[in-house]
């Protein structure tokens, strides 16, 4: 009947003795939801994989430890981004945390935490602007619409006017072109 | 004829009122043309009656409008459809004024002033008609002033400062239409248009293409083309002048400049040989755009395509630094070893050896200076490119177009031969089209172009002339006319018959009556802006050239299309010009010169009115002005020419020609009773007339100098006639 002897088994009670194995389930369901979500987070079959996957970055980064390991267990997945980012909901947390975003590009240092790589159609779900998720709008998109990007400011990829020294094409000044002869 | 009676009204009240403030000197002329005119007061006291504008008693001739009579008592009216050389529309309603006695505002722009009329342009009740007038405008024009490049010079934006509301009442959405593709040199933005339909009026009767139209009604009308086609008028570009609003706008010009920025200077064209005043806009050392400068004159207020639009060759393919052959080709020299170089291969060689050929855009100064160092040098082989270097020269009127550009108006019947005005000078062709639409007869003798206006045609060669003299229908004509006209065109000039058959014109001019005491018909028709002067300033070979051995040195004076046989392959070729084409190809030595907009020069137009050009922009890199090339040459070879100075050298060309101590006048040259070319008898002989059909020289308008032939808007320009439909064109089918 039971499973295993209680450490305390001398002088605990029945109560003490019911808490115990109802602290052991929780434990063990919640180490399983984590399994799940880290798997299910960083797409990998087993828990060591996540982990060697970038999940060990929880350890470092209170942010992630948050959405990861506190938060994300039993959470409900809502849905992803087109650029893999993915939306959190569990509505048994406090107002104002119960949506939360893991980000599909973790690599980038410091953090790997990019805040601008959510869309434009998520972003007013995330900041419980409406509650439409992302990937359930039904307005159509515009005709001038760009994928959405990161912001770019401050890496080699930031736009840099014509004629600025950061342009790689280098504008020519000279108003007047010469002749060059064949011979 | 009442449109004849309408434009004449028109014409003098118009040049009673811009003869003070016009610049230009017209020429004395024993004529009654409109030129003249201007000179004198509107008209006598009889065909004048008397209205009153804001309490000022003014005089006007009779038929004129109302908005001549507040012009002439100096009140400017606004107007956007409204415009002097076009006929009337009345269509924007922005000239309203009141007239006493009348239930509602007129338009003063069609409304003809009665005696005793009392105009009044300052009641409340005007400033509240245009107030609305302005407020219907706005209400379907886009406010994209920021990123219209009519922004600045745009009529409709200075008179909504005037009239405009501060706000809108106008809640609805904004009429929006497609724009049209005009081809490569004008942009449209229709949702701009304001249905003056000024292009429209332009198009049909100064240009005298059926091109643009007005479809549509109410709030759906739309000015278009109907099907895309391009505007096949070489004068095109003119209806981004006359439009008020940004809807016509420069497509090579869009987005590049702002007006404010423009430093504008006001010179003459060198594209044809009509010598169109120009206005050169640049910012720094770039030209940015052409636009016209108004000359009655000479060329209204219009210039044809090439001068507006060919800009972009000046800034391609240009000559900045000396160039000597040396052993690894063309290497870059400075100015004293190119001049050295230059010296010692003309010291080399005998004078006669040595020929001069003059390229298209040879001004006068750079034509004398040559002259006078290959006389001192014992050479008297000069030569202008591309045709009849042997036309004697000797009589002024034997080629130049003796009646005058602003002349042509008065004919009634004018003979074209061998000559196509659309392409050698287009702007002279609106000119004839306004003279036919006057009710001119014109004939045509060579092969048969679209003119843009209907001409009887004779026959293609020298048959058909044959026949005019034995007593063809237009030889009576030409008789029975007040003012006859003859127009010999550059083509038949080139011919090797030429002698033959200019002697067979002349024997019509004489025959015809076509010179008469006041009158004089004869008129020959060039197509470079050198030819002129050259001619005036006796730039041709001397009796002893045709004996000349093969020139071992030839000096080209920014001549490209000079024929092989000039140029011997052997020869040393010094080229001193300012673009990179076919003679700085050919040249050992590249002594780079200036444009057109880079100096101050003297052109001669095809009437003989010299011209002078200024300058806009800087030289590029170290190039230098033409003369002065020669004249530092001249100190190297021994020979030093007399001036040291422009001021000396253009006391030199008044010298040796007169009419260059007058700039901007025509002095009409003596006839001679047509005594001169009785000696075209003993010519003739050498070379029969030739039945081969009389073909304009120009068969190509976008291309033809070394500017046009390196502009890449010329040459969208011939691609896009290839490619777009248009007027006469196989690929346009209505």
């Amino acid at each position: 009947m039971l499973a295993e002897t209680p450490p305390c088994a001398k002088s605990c009670s029945f109560k003490d003795f019911a808490d115990w194995n109802h602290g052991l389930r929780q434990v063990r369901s919640r180490s399983m939801a984590l399994a799940k979500f880290l798997k299910e987070t960083y797409g990998k079959q087993s828990v060591l994989d996540a982990v060697k996957a970038g999940g060990w970055k929880a350890f470092l980064d209170g942010t992630l430890a948050q959405a990861t390991l506190v938060h994300g267990p039993n959470a409900t997945l809502v849905g992803t981004d087109d650029l893999g980012n993915k939306y959190y909901e569990r509505m048994t947390e406090q107002y104002g945390r119960h949506r939360w975003v893991v980000f599909a590009d973790l690599s980038r240092e410091p953090s790997g935490q990019e805040p601008s790589t959510v869309t434009p159609e998520w972003h007013g779900w995330l900041h419980a602007i409406t509650d439409r998720p992302g990937n359930q709008l039904e307005a159509q998109r515009p005709i001038f619409h760009r994928p959405h990007h990161r912001n770019y400011t401050g890496t080699p990829d930031s736009y840099a006017p014509k004629g600025a020294w950061q342009n790689t094409n280098k504008r020519n000044w000279k108003k007047v072109q010469t002749w060059v002869p064949n011979r | 004829m009442v449109l004849r009676r309408l434009s004449d009204a028109a014409q003098s009240l118009r040049a009673a009122r811009l003869a003070p403030v016009s610049s230009t000197v017209f020429a004395e002329r024993p004529l009654h043309t409109s030129s003249s005119a201007s000179q004198q007061p509107a008209a006598a006291p009889s065909n004048d009656i008397e209205v009153t504008v804001n309490g000022n008693s003014v005089s006007i001739p009779k038929g004129s409008t109302v908005m001549a009579a507040c012009s002439a008592a100096g009140i400017d009216i606004p107007r956007f459809c409204y415009h002097q050389r076009l006929s009337i529309a009345g269509n924007c309603r922005m000239c309203l004024v009141e007239v006493e006695r009348s239930p509602k505002p007129v338009a003063s722009c069609a409304m003809p002033a009665a005696p005793g009329m009392n105009i009044k342009t300052d009641t409340p009740l005007v400033k509240k008609a245009r107030e609305g007038v302005m407020e219907f405008l706005l209400i379907n024009h886009p406010l994209d002033c920021p990123i219209c490049d009519q922004g600045g010079e745009c009529d409709l934006q200075d008179q909504s400062m005037h009239f405009g509301s501060d706000r809108g009442r106008f809640t609805e959405l904004k009429r929006s239409v497609h724009d049209k593709n005009l081809g490569p040199l004008v942009k449209t933005v229709m949702t701009r248009c304001i249905h003056c339909t000024r292009c429209v009026r332009f198009a049909t009767e100064v240009a005298g293409v059926q091109d643009l139209g007005m479809t549509g009604r109410g709030n759906a009308s739309e000015i278009g083309t109907y099907v895309e086609k391009m505007m096949s008028s070489e004068l095109s570009g003119n209806v981004i002048d006359l439009c008020p609003v940004g809807a016509l706008t420069s497509k090579p010009y869009a987005f590049t400049a702002r007006n404010w920025e423009l430093r504008s200077t006001e010179t003459v064209d060198v594209s044809d040989a009509l010598g169109s005043n120009i206005r050169v806009d640049a910012r720094g050392h770039e030209v940015m755009r052409i636009v016209p400068v108004q000359n009655d004159a000479v060329n209204e207020e219009w210039i044809s395509d090439k001068a507006r639009f060919q800009y972009d060759g000046l800034k391609r393919q240009r000559l900045n630094v000396p160039l000597v052959l040396g052993k690894e080709g063309l290497e870059s020299a400075q100015w004293e070893e190119a001049i050295k170089a230059t010296a010692e291969a003309l010291g080399k060689v005998k004078g006669n050896e040595i020929s001069f050929i003059a390229g298209k855009l040879a001004d006068a100064e750079t034509l004398i200076a040559a002259k006078d160092l290959a006389n001192r040098l014992g050479c008297g082989n000069l030569k202008v490119e591309s045709g009849f270097p042997d036309l004697d020269a000797d009589v002024r009127s034997n080629y130049l177009a003796n009646t005058t550009i602003s002349g042509v108006e008065l004919a009634d019947v004018i003979l074209l031969i061998g000559t196509n005005p659309r392409t050698e000078a287009p702007v002279f062709n609106a000119r004839l089209r306004k003279v036919f639409m006057e009710g001119a007869h014109l004939a045509s003798i060579g092969e048969e172009y679209d003119l843009t206006y209907p001409t009887e045609h004779l026959g293609e060669g020298a048959e058909a002339l044959t026949k005019v003299l034995k007593g063809a229908p237009i030889l009576k004509r030409l008789q029975e006319a007040k003012y006859p006209a003859i127009i010999v065109g550059p083509g038949l000039l080139n011919r090797l018959d030429r002698a033959a058959v200019l002697q067979q014109v002349h024997e019509l001019v004489e025959k015809a009556n076509v010179v008469r005491d006041d009158w004089n018909g004869y008129n020959v028709l060039h197509d470079s802006a050198s030819r002129v002067a050259a001619l005036d300033l006796g730039f041709l070979p001397s009796a002893r050239a045709s004996s000349a051995p093969a020139p071992k040195v030839v000096y080209l004076l920014g001549s490209d299309d000079y024929s092989e046989e000039d140029v011997p392959k052997d020869a040393f070729v010094i080229y001193q010009g300012h673009h990179g084409d076919r003679g700085a190809e050919r040249a050992d030595i590249i002594l780079p010169g200036s444009a057109y907009t880079e100096k101050s020069a003297t052109f001669v137009n095809f009437e003989g009115r010299p011209q002078r050009t200024k300058a806009a922009v800087p030289r590029v890199g170290d190039a230098r002005e033409d003369w002065t090339i020669i004249r530092a040459l001249s100190e190297i070879l021994g020979k030093p020419l007399p001036y040291d100075s422009k001021k000396e050298l253009r006391q030199r060309l008044a010298d040796v020609a007169p009419h260059f101590s007058a700039t901007d006048t025509v002095q009409l040259p003596m006839w001679l009773n047509g005594e001169y070319f009785k000696a075209f008898k003993d010519r003739s002989g050498k070379v029969a007339a030739q039945s081969e059909p009389f073909r304009s020289s120009v068969a190509n308008f976008f291309q033809t100098d070394v500017i046009s032939r390196t502009s890449i808007n010329m040459a969208k320009a011939v691609q896009a006639r290839a490619v777009m439909p248009h007027e006469g064109s196989s690929l346009h089918q209505p």
